[in-house]
């Protein structure tokens, strides 16, 4: 279940687009992301990228913590 | 120290990557025009350009309705820094037809707009035509400025390939070295090519899952919709779930030698249909996605030298951070190993 957990959140995210396509705001959605060429495309793809290591890190350090206490204990 | 400079390397081509993909502009290129269809006499059109030098003084603008045939317009005025005011006049009796817009000056070179307006009238005569064409004597000029090139729809996104393309050949990478680990693991049955296969499988998850949602993404907003029903996409996923079914099997035998045995068969299965699905039947069938079908990606219009530049060190960048965390992952199974179980590996 331990390592489970994570890919749960995992598909939660690939779903997530799916949901957000269902809203009525797409205008707004465009407008922002159409403006200067599309750059701010550029920028939420960089940054998913960077959240997304950043998270895997994240749950990297959570199991070094575990294993730490537990030789500890 | 010995197995730094990797690592090292790694850091260096991401952050060349990072900075070159967005300090090199974009070439200059037409996005739009405030009408598509036209009448015949006089029109007049305000034509929307991106980082064109509109200024130029040798500017000229030509209405393409084939390959050899080109409309004079006149350039009237710069309405603002990216707008531009031409007039033409359309005969009579010209035939229903569309057009495409072609604007040229030495320094952006040849800017290309197709299907920008077209002309239907009930009156309008079909069959040869006489267009009263215009001497064009550059067409196809090369941009002279070091940027990247200038796609319709596709704008400033064309920067993802340095960010959404290298998730994909990191996670063939990484899917790579499980299949390797996978088969020597099935001919020496040594726990650490399990553990190999593994964390390779789990860091390519990752990436997989960045890739799903960067492309989602990018395909919002340059096909409209965030997710379409295509080959190559659907194959994406396909593998995913694949893989993540390749977790959970695992966690699904008690037996460690019989999961280690089940999961290596599966990874090598798991790893034919990635290979399959990602890189065969998307040739086969249309599909939206460059590369595949009959839309050929990184021919030399879309993937041109400055492209190439960045491209590469992106590529080897990203497959560098992907190996690197997954040899963290790895030293983690190892440590857990021996701590929980006191197998030596």
């Amino acid at each position: 279940m331990k390592t489970f957990k994570p890919f749960a959140l995992l598909i939660l995210c690939v779903a997530l687009p799916f949901l957000a396509s269902a809203q009525a705001a797409d205008s707004v959605l465009e407008e922002t992301f159409f403006s200067s060429g599309k750059m701010p495309v550029v920028l939420s793809v960089v940054v998913i990228i960077l959240v997304g290591l950043l998270a895997y890190v994240a749950v990297l350090n959570k199991k070094v913590n575990k294993l730490e206490n537990d030789i500890k204990k | 120290m010995r197995h730094l400079w990797w690592k090292v390397l790694c850091g260096l081509l991401l952050a060349y990557v990072t900075v070159f993909s967005f300090i090199v502009p974009l070439g200059p290129g037409v996005i739009g025009v405030d009408q598509t269809s036209l009448s015949s006499g006089e029109n007049t059109v305000i034509i929307q350009s991106y980082n064109a030098h509109l200024e130029e003084s040798d500017l000229q603008v030509f209405l393409g309705i084939n390959d050899s045939t080109y409309l004079c317009t006149e350039v009237l005025e710069q309405v603002d820094n990216d707008k531009l005011k031409v007039r033409f006049t359309l005969p009579q009796d010209a035939p229903n037809t569309s057009f495409n817009i072609l604007m040229n000056n030495a320094k952006d070179g040849t800017m290309f707009f197709p299907n920008a307006f077209r002309y239907a009238d009930a009156a309008g005569t079909s069959g040869d035509f006489e267009w009263s064409s215009c001497p064009v004597s550059v067409v196809n000029q090369e941009n002279t400025g070091f940027s990247i090139p200038f796609q319709p729809i596709i704008y400033e996104t064309i920067r993802n390939l340095m960010f959404h393309v290298p998730m994909w050949f990191t996670m063939f990478f990484l899917m790579g070295i499980a299949l390797v680990s996978s088969l020597r693991y099935l001919s020496n049955s040594k726990t650490e090519h399990d553990l190999r296969a593994l964390a390779a499988v789990q860091v390519g998850l990752v990436f997989c899952v960045l890739g799903l949602i960067t492309g989602s993404v990018w395909a919002r907003f340059t096909w409209g919709a965030w997710w379409v029903n295509d080959p190559q996409l659907n194959g994406a996923l396909v593998t995913f779930l694949i893989y993540v079914a390749y977790i959970i099997l695992r966690n699904s035998i008690e037996d460690d030698q019989k999961r280690a045995k089940i999961a290596a068969v599966f990874n090598i299965f798991a790893f034919v249909i990635l290979f399959v699905l990602l890189m065969v039947l998307p040739r086969f069938s249309e599909s939206l996605h460059p590369g595949k079908g009959g839309n050929p990606a990184f021919n030399k219009y879309d993937l041109d030298n400055t492209l190439r530049m960045v491209f590469y060190p992106a590529v080897i960048g990203w497959i560098l951070l992907g190996y690197w965390i997954y040899q963290l992952r790895l030293r983690l199974h190892r440590i857990e190993k021996k701590f929980y179980y006191n197998e030596n590996v």
